[in-house]
């Protein structure tokens, strides 16, 4: 048992996000989550095609370390979440992964700023980062904001108060500030059209990869796949999905 | 995550819900006014209470109840049952260890406010507050039998000065069917304001109630008394047969307990002697029944003021799960959601509190003139102190306590909900 432990840490020393043999349920006798191995290397982008019902919801839980699982092991940088306090685990989030939802990303009782600098809120490695990058994280959301195209103009307006498009640009900026390992997007493009879905995605990539971050994008739309170095289908890996 | 930075967010968070947040804290606003009101009205209250009498050692009538002796005759509420003998009076004045005696004889009232048949001693020993005597806003002491001095609120509200005429009538009611409208009486002197029942009087000789009841038989005229003239009762011997109670001051406070208990077992009549500290704080115990049931109530507004935020955070909770979401995929962890809504709830009852203690002293110093002549109430607490300070730390705390409900079900929640946002 030790020697296995030992083993898959070593194993997931170069990647970003290590799953083995993981298995969850919120119920014991019903088990929604059952995988044997997945992982993602430094800097790498993964797609995963996951059509509702996948499980796809109980996977970010369980990775965003917020659920945890019955058996097996899921590390993040290295760290062995299942053997992490719940403390802990909020630690490791708030310091390697930078998330994006599908939409309504934002608080709307902050300004743009003020929603990008969050995660330097609750994370001092990150903070630490955007202020050696930048000067200070307001500098450093300000650049990152401005270099997704946001105008100085549209900054200063209330969040609710942009297009959606924006709103997920500011979502972007909001989950690479501080450089964390991991960016998990979630169907962030669902509410966007075609054209600013592919310049979405392209923006996405090329601002993660200034800052070596990987990347696991989730979808249903398989025609997005192209866009990635990598395309894995949920329900191939996640034994319980028969679909 | 620093606590500043979860109370800006707390802030920012509730001013968004506005709305709701602003009827929250004047709920609250509105418990802690009533409540820090009704605590300082009732401080005042027995302030001012406790100041009606000083100095005077025992007070003596003839046998009742204590209480009704202290009310007839300091607070003019009330009838006097029986009158004590001149003869009595005359032997409790020469007593030796007696200093003062200031006689008086209530009976008659001049539009609604109680006459007063006294000495005129008694503006020399009738002390109240702390031995503080009375003064003339104008005038002097009564002279000549058809002279009255008459108290500050009578002056006021009757719009009296020095030189006018006024009559008296029979009996204690505001409208009497008996007046002594044939023997009209001058004022000679107004006197100051005092927060007591002393403002409320009306002053005269005790000759001048013997005067104006001269041929009179069992309450009412005779043919005999309409023929008496000023002058023709300014020749007669006007010494009463009775009065109506006595204030004493003995040469030694210590003596004015064996005073009392020697007056209670006179033996030519009945008496009853009371020493106006005692007989006061009775009197408060009867009054604190109905001043413990308004804390009471006043305390029960509060409670109902917390719950309010209690419920409108827990309201709020179903439209800020995505809010909760949000925060949580940011990295917060279970004690940052914990302190957002413990905060939140904090920060509604202090705003509120503070907001409600600076309305009350606003509208006391509003108030305060029509709060002084009204209720005599002249020792209200015109500036925040440490009750109102203690009140408002613990109102915080109690939400705080309160907040932790919502907090609680939030982080389960958010939780449950994983980093997926519902809408």
């Amino acid at each position: 048992m030790n020697s296995h432990c030992l083993n898959s840490n070593l194993m997931s020393i170069d990647r970003v996000l290590d799953l083995k043999n993981l298995r969850f349920g919120y119920t014991p006798d019903q088990t929604l989550i059952e995988i044997d191995s997945f992982s993602i290397n430094h800097g790498e982008s993964v797609f995963l095609r996951g059509p509702s019902g996948s499980g796809k919801s109980t996977l970010l839980g369980l990775i965003g370390g917020v659920l945890t699982p019955q058996a097996g092991h899921l590390s993040i940088q290295g760290a062995d979440m299942t053997n992490l306090t719940p403390s802990q685990r909020d630690k490791t989030r708030a310091d390697h992964l930078g998330i994006i939802f599908q939409q309504f990303n934002l608080l709307p009782y902050i300004g743009v700023l003020q929603n990008c600098i969050l995660p330097c809120r609750f994370s001092a490695r990150r903070r630490q980062r955007a202020v050696e990058a930048s000067g200070s994280v307001m500098a450093a959301a300000e650049a990152l904001v401005r270099g997704l195209g946001l105008t100085q103009e549209q900054l200063l307006r209330p969040v609710g108060e942009l297009s959606v498009g924006q709103q997920q640009r500011v979502a972007v900026a909001r989950a690479l500030i501080g450089g964390p390992d991991l960016i998990i997007a979630d169907e962030p493009t669902s509410a966007l059209d075609h054209d600013n879905r592919d310049r979405f995605i392209d923006l996405l990539n090329q601002s993660r990869e200034e800052f070596g971050s990987a990347l696991l994008f989730v979808s249903h739309d398989q025609t997005l796949a192209s866009h990635f170095d990598r395309s894995v289908s949920l329900s191939e890996i996640n034994q319980k999905v028969t679909a | 995550m620093t606590n500043m930075a979860v109370i800006s967010l707390a802030m920012r968070s509730l001013w968004a819900r506005k709305i709701t947040a602003i009827l929250t804290i004047i709920s609250i606003a509105a418990a802690i006014l009533l409540f820090v009101a009704v605590e300082n009205l009732r401080q005042g209250a027995r302030t001012s209470f406790e100041r009606t009498i000083s100095d005077t050692d025992v007070i003596v009538g003839a046998r009742s109840s204590p209480i009704n002796l202290v009310l007839f005759s300091v607070f003019q509420i009330g009838d006097p049952t029986n009158n004590v003998t001149w003869e009595t009076y005359e032997d409790i004045k020469t007593r030796k260890d007696v200093a003062w005696t200031v006689p008086i004889s209530l009976g008659d009232s001049h539009r609604g406010f109680r006459v007063v048949g006294t000495t005129p001693d008694y503006f020399q020993h009738y002390k109240y507050a702390d031995s503080q005597s009375i003064s003339f806003q104008d005038g002097e002491v009564f002279d000549d039998l058809f002279d009255v001095v008459v108290g500050a609120q009578v002056a006021r509200e009757l719009g009296y000065g020095t030189g006018q005429k006024l009559t008296l009538a029979h009996g204690l009611g505001g409208t009497s069917f008996v007046n002594h409208d044939d023997l009209p009486f001058s004022i000679t002197g107004v006197l100051k304001p005092t927060g007591t029942p002393v403002d409320r009087s009306v002053y005269v000789s005790l000759g001048a109630i013997e005067a104006i009841h001269a041929g009179w038989q069992s309450g009412t005229p005779t043919p005999r008394s309409k023929l008496n003239t000023p002058d023709k009762l300014r020749t007669k011997n006007l010494t009463p047969e009775s009065i109506t109670a006595i204030f004493v001051g003995a040469t030694s406070r210590v003596r004015s307990l064996g005073l009392q208990r020697d007056l209670n077992t006179y033996a030519a009549e009945p008496l009853q002697a009371v020493i106006p500290g005692v007989a006061l704080s009775q009197l408060w115990n009867v009054v604190s029944v109905v001043e413990g049931a308004l804390a009471l109530v006043s305390a029960f507004v509060i409670a109902v003021g917390l719950i309010g935020i209690l419920t409108s955070i827990l309201t709020s909770l179903n439209e800020r799960r995505r809010e909760m979401a949000i925060l949580r995929a940011m990295g917060a962890r279970g004690r940052h959601i914990v302190s957002l809504l413990v905060s939140e709830a904090a920060l509604l009852a202090f705003i509120g509190s503070v907001l409600g203690l600076t309305s009350l002293y606003i509208l006391l110093w509003v108030f305060r003139p029509v709060l002084e002549a009204r209720f005599n109430i002249s020792a209200l607490r015109m500036l925040p102190g440490s009750f109102d300070l203690g009140v408002v730390l613990f109102v915080t705390a109690t939400a705080a306590v309160l907040g932790l409900i919502p907090a609680v079900i939030a982080l389960k929640r958010s939780l449950s909900d994983g980093l997926t946002i519902r809408v």
